[in-house]
């Protein structure tokens, strides 16, 4: 058996076209007038590129056509090359990845979830308020904070909540672990009346009560350790950021707790005999002051789409409308107009 | 006067098929496939870049790249241990910790990154000989390194600019391809300039100008770098690279990132096909140097700190 090879000998970077062949125990060859000849076992064989394969002694190595490998493979029988996988394999390994994402990490971090004692919950939202939130308090904040916490009496939460009123013209509200409630004075302003905050101080007790936010952590730390296992080794040849991939990965993750959040809160608004309308009058009233698009949002953002959002929860709330305050009209006015510090005497 | 051409063969689907057993042998080993992943996936992208028909070789191993990561990990968890104890015990000594971290990071910073490409070099080669970088290039960037760390902070940051050109410039005059060294000639300033302007025009263009720029500095690039007398040049516009990353993102979106691999197989065939080499390479005047005996250490202890070159 004769084919052609290209002959390197690593040490110039010349290389000569040589005739091999291929007898019953070894392969010989002729480079510069010189015989050569290399025993069948003491020749590695890899694959190269996608077209070629190496026959290695030592430093030194042909690059063979992979087209050859046919009439050769009978010398190196403990090789084997895989050209092609078959089809079952991708949809397999696919299939295995899709169930690990969408099943076992969300089964796992639930169950990791509930094993994080309170303590350390309420050291992470004491470091949080710590980093973002100044100590002093001026006047409107007292009086807003003052007006959520009646609030949260009158809709008669079990649980002592800690409020947060933080000065940041992003509208906002969110839960951080040990039982605070933050609201941003961008959301306050654009709050049309108290059943909208009852309906936002209702979602953000559902992610206290799930323990939305250390399941969260959880996945997300889950979903990071799949998301290197899967990228890690390739990104450095990515022209892009596949950071943007980590989003699309972990945002369905969120939009599903905001979703049950949602739905929780308009359940337990309901058994209280109060409005479960305000939360969706709310998400309207911000989708008009920021408009998004329905597709983007739907890949990166966070939270379900607000059009979505609006339509299940005036569903879950369609035999619940009220219209009745839980606090004196009086108390809404001033939360919306805030105060002045009266100056102090010098 | 002839010119050598590049070209990158690699398609998606193979490079699929690569991603996905590797994400399937990590996970099933719970990581230590890592290291065999990563060569694996080094392998593929030299093994399928070719020039003028003749492919880079990598013949780095999987289990090279285990030791040194086993020896990254070995250093952590002493790391850790040695601070908690310090923490507990002599919390006055645990407060010089910071100090310490930086004054490690000044000294073997250089190493690391000279050791990690120096690794990565040392296993590729071409028609049988290797790539190389000589290990004068830590001292030198060293200097660099001290030099980034006060004019950083006092120049805003702009001084930044200059740091990654001179680390460039090192790495490359310090590299070689068997007996034949690279140069890089350019002047600090004019890779400054282009760098700042750029990036004030990409600010006002809200980034679209940053494709402009990044054609730019790659065309900069290659025809300030030299081997044997002749440089490379690389013949790209800003629209080009702006379309390409258009065309990437919306593939990564619409397929939710399965199409990675086809997206990284399209911008790399894309961008070394690009590249040229502007003379008739002499090949019989390349010979082969004694290898440095390089482990895979500083390789693990880059990507461990994610210390990303970028040139």
């Amino acid at each position: 058996m004769q084919i052609k090879g290209k002959y390197h000998n690593s040490k110039s970077a010349q290389l000569s076209v040589a005739t091999l062949t291929f007898g019953p125990h070894f392969l010989s060859f002729v480079v510069d007038e010189l015989n050569h000849s290399w025993k069948y076992s003491e020749i590695k064989v890899e694959k190269f590129g996608s077209d070629e394969f190496i026959l290695r002694r030592g430093e030194e190595y042909f690059c063979i056509h992979i087209d050859d490998w046919e009439n050769i493979a009978q010398f190196f029988p403990k090789k084997r090359f895989h050209f092609d996988y078959p089809i079952y394999l991708y949809i397999g390994l696919i299939a295995g990845l899709v169930s690990l994402y969408y099943f076992l990490i969300p089964i796992i971090s639930n169950q990791v979830a509930l094993m994080i004692p309170q303590d350390l919950e309420e050291s992470l939202g004491e470091q949080f308020i710590a980093a973002v939130v100044g100590d002093e308090e001026d006047c409107s904040q007292r009086m807003r904070k003052k007006f959520v916490e009646d609030l949260l009496k009158e809709m008669k939460i079990r649980e002592d909540y800690r409020i947060l009123i933080i000065d940041d013209p992003m509208a906002n509200a969110f839960a951080i672990p040990g039982r605070i409630i933050a609201i941003t004075t961008g959301a306050i302003d654009i709050f049309e009346n108290e059943n909208q905050i009852v309906g936002v101080l209702a979602h953000e007790i559902q992610h206290h009560r799930q323990r939305h936010h250390i399941r969260r952590i959880v996945k997300m730390a889950f979903t990071t350790i799949l998301w290197n296992v899967s990228f890690s080794s390739i990104t450095g040849y990515a022209s892009f950021d596949p950071e943007l991939l980590k989003t699309i990965a972990t945002s369905s993750y969120n939009a599903e707790d905001e979703k049950e959040a949602d739905l929780l809160a308009a359940k337990m608004l309901k058994e209280r005999n109060i409005s479960a309308q305000g939360l969706g009058g709310f998400l309207e009233a911000l989708n008009k002051k920021y408009p998004s698009n329905a597709y983007v949002e739907k890949i990166f953002s966070s939270h379900p789409v607000t059009e979505d959002r609006v339509q299940y929860l005036k569903e879950a709330s369609a035999d619940n409308i009220q219209d009745k305050s839980l606090l004196p009209k009086e108390r809404w006015d001033e939360l919306k107009k805030g105060c002045v510090e009266k100056e102090r005497p010098l | 006067m002839e010119c050598r051409h590049f070209e990158f063969k690699g398609e998606g689907k193979s490079l699929f098929t690569l991603v996905l057993k590797n994400i399937f042998l990590t996970l099933i080993t719970l990581g230590i496939y890592y290291p065999f992943a990563r060569t694996e996936i080094r392998k593929y992208f030299w093994n399928h870049l070719e020039v003028e028909g003749e492919k880079f070789h990598y013949s780095g191993t999987g289990w090279e790249m285990l030791k040194g990561y086993s020896i990254v990990v070995g250093s952590y968890l002493l790391f850790v241990g040695v601070s908690t104890l310090l923490s507990k015990f002599a919390p006055e000594v645990a407060r010089l910790m910071p100090l310490v971290v930086i004054i490690l990071a000044i000294y073997f910073g250089p190493i690391i990154v000279i050791a990690s490409r120096g690794y990565l070099l040392s296993r590729t080669s071409l028609r049988g000989v290797n790539l190389s970088i000589k290990k004068e290039a830590v001292s030198q960037l060293r200097i660099e390194v001290l030099k980034v760390i006060f004019l950083g902070p006092l120049t805003f940051g702009l001084y930044y600019i200059v740091f990654f050109h001179r680390m460039r410039s090192i790495l490359f005059n310090n590299m070689s391809y068997g007996s034949e060294k690279f140069r890089y000639e350019s002047d600090s300033w004019e890779f400054f300039m282009k760098n700042f302007l750029g990036g004030i025009l990409s600010a006002l263009t809200l980034g679209i100008y940053s494709a402009w720029l990044a054609a730019d500095i790659m065309r900069f690039n290659a025809e300030r770098t030299y081997i044997q007398g002749h440089n490379f040049s690389m013949n790209i516009i800003g629209k080009e690279v702006f379309i390409i990353y258009l065309k990437s993102l919306f593939f990564i979106i619409i397929t939710l990132g399965l199409a990675t691999p086809w997206v990284i197989s399209m911008n790399l065939s894309f961008y070394v096909q690009k590249l040229k080499y502007n003379g008739d390479f002499d090949y019989s005047a390349v010979e082969q140097v004694e290898r440095e005996k390089l482990t895979a250490l500083g390789d693990a202890f880059g990507d461990a700190l994610d210390i990303d070159l970028g040139i």
